[in-house]
């Protein structure tokens, strides 16, 4: 018997109004992994993470978290949970410091233990009071994950976090996603496939609104091999 | 002659920094709902009424405007609560033109609400404070300076809540993005109703301190309007210091152009309204506009 499924997918269908954008989703996260899903523009990836993060109403199906219903939840009740999104534009608040961001998420979850963040991120310590416009895209990057990891969330859900940043950037990201997964499970969509293949245990390929495969040997995740699905 | 000229100019722009302060509690209120939930609150000007009427009643009851004053906020407290979460809360996702019509619903619904309790004859409220301080050698009332010292003081209060309390950042992040403040894990619901009632009260508290200076009339609320979005359009909207700003530039356009030619204190505020919007389309702080 393994490790019981800390999301579950069952069934998912979502549309844009009468454009239907995700075709019965089926697939799972379980505690501590790394998952991604890979697919081109417009494959229905971030439509999907946001179905998951109850930011999307979909159409029909269901997801549970940690064995509660999340289909009909309120996102702020969801990201309580501790099922945390991660937006890919890269945007914190401009108008606040990097404080008054860390204060809004501890305001939020009621984690007032910044240590972790500074912890995977110390920049973060010294651009305190820094606000959000004056910040690169990586640190706007460690921003959005240190806001998204107080309140010790089990999981993380980011859209792609690789997007704009310099290639340093992305090897110091591969690090922090493995360090963070000893605390909760992350699922990152993205179309950098050397990102993928040096962070992910598990690849859902995603197609047209479907999941065409699903891959677990970690010498087709490393040689990229899914990309024959896409 | 000099010196009557003096004077008059002095109390013209007492008057116009007075009428500033009475603009800006009523549109500090409209920004802030536009700037956070993206609704023209039109319903605004039915609590800027219903604040003046209601401190007529409670000063002619106990006496006490001040008593009437708190009377008043508290009252609209509780209708702007009702409303927002019976009513305007169901557009706050729709375009901004759903939130015009049914809050201007509400102002008229509300408006015939004040004529059937208050009937149409309007109503005069006693100024609470007496007197006259002397300015250069000119006595202006001590009241008018009241108001611009209350204005003043609530424009720091309202800065101080947005930028130093945990309430207030939140609603600045919402200002600036109200999907990623729930993606946090902030109620953003809870934060569209404490800004609504912060308005709404803000709204009541310039009806009653304008009550003095004016009959208390059920269309009081119909009268101000232009007056009023000229403050928030040339300010900006959403912004809470350019609507400051823009208060002065037009208390003291209205005031300066009566003194001039009357006529001009109506015409003049558009005219420099259309120069500003020519040159700055945003108004003077406003930032981009953003459909949400």
């Amino acid at each position: 018997m393994g490790m019981p499924n800390i999301v579950e997918v069952k069934n998912l269908n979502a549309a844009y109004g009468q454009s239907k954008v995700l075709f019965d989703i089926n697939l799972h996260i379980k505690p501590n992994e790394r998952v991604a899903i890979v697919g081109r523009n417009g494959a229905g990836k971030t439509t999907l993470q946001k179905c998951i993060a109850s930011l999307l109403h979909p159409t029909s199906g269901s997801v549970v978290y940690d064995g509660t219903e999340l289909v009909g939840k309120q996102p702020y009740e969801v990201a309580r949970m501790g099922l945390k999104y991660i937006d890919q534009d890269k945007h914190v608040f401009l108008d606040l410091t990097v404080r008054e961001n860390l204060e809004l998420s501890s305001y939020a979850t009621g984690d007032y233990e910044w240590d972790k963040v500074f912890e995977h991120f110390p920049k973060l310590k010294i651009l305190i009071d820094r606000k959000g416009a004056y910040l690169s895209g990586g640190e706007r990057q460690m921003l959005m994950i240190g806001r998204a990891i107080l309140g010790d969330p089990k999981v993380l859900l980011v859209d792609e976090p690789t997007e704009g940043l310099a290639p340093s950037i992305v090897d110091d990201l591969v690090t922090t996603f493995h360090e963070l997964s000893r605390d909760c499970a992350i699922m990152t969509v993205g179309q950098n496939l050397s990102f993928v293949s040096r962070v992910a245990e598990r690849v859902y390929a995603m197609k047209e609104g479907r999941l065409v495969a699903e891959i677990t040997d970690e010498a087709e995740i490393k040689n990229n091999s899914y990309c024959e699905y896409l | 002659m000099i010196k009557m000229n003096m004077q008059l100019l002095i109390s013209a722009i007492v008057l116009g920094l007075s009428m500033s302060g009475v603009y800006f509690l009523l549109t500090v209120g409209l920004s802030l709902c536009y700037g956070l939930m993206r609704i023209i609150s039109l319903d605004q000007f039915f609590y800027y009424a219903l604040g003046a009427y209601m401190v007529y009643t409670i000063t002619s009851l106990t006496g006490s405007f001040w008593l009437g004053m708190i009377g008043a906020m508290l009252a609209v407290l509780v209708v702007a609560f009702v409303v927002e979460r019976l009513i305007n809360k169901r557009v706050y996702s729709k375009p901004v033109m759903f939130s015009m019509i049914l809050t201007f619903g509400v102002n008229l619904m509300g408006v015939g609400l004040i004529k059937y309790v208050w009937g149409l004859t309007p109503k005069p409220v006693a100024s609470p404070i007496a007197g006259r301080v002397m300015i250069l050698g000119t006595g202006v009332p001590t009241y008018r300076i009241f108001v611009i010292a209350l204005a003043i003081v609530v424009y720091f209060a309202v800065q101080y809540f947005l930028n130093k309390t945990i309430l207030g950042t939140a609603i600045r992040a919402g200002i600036d993005d109200a999907e990623k403040v729930k993606a946090l894990g902030i109620n953003i619901s809870r934060l569209f109703t404490v800004t609504f009632i912060l308005s709404s009260v803000l709204s009541a508290l310039a009806g009653v301190i304008h009550a003095p200076f004016v009959m208390v009339s059920p269309e009081m609320g119909m009268t101000i309007t232009a007056f009023a979005f000229m403050v928030v359009i040339i300010g900006g909207l959403g912004s809470i210091k350019g609507t400051m700003v823009s208060a002065l530039i037009v208390g003291q356009v209205v005031s300066l152009g009566a003194l001039i030619w009357a006529p001009l204190a109506e015409m003049a505020p558009f005219l420099v309204m259309i120069i500003i919007l020519l040159i700055k389309p945003t108004g003077l702080y406003g930032s981009k506009l953003m459909h949400r």
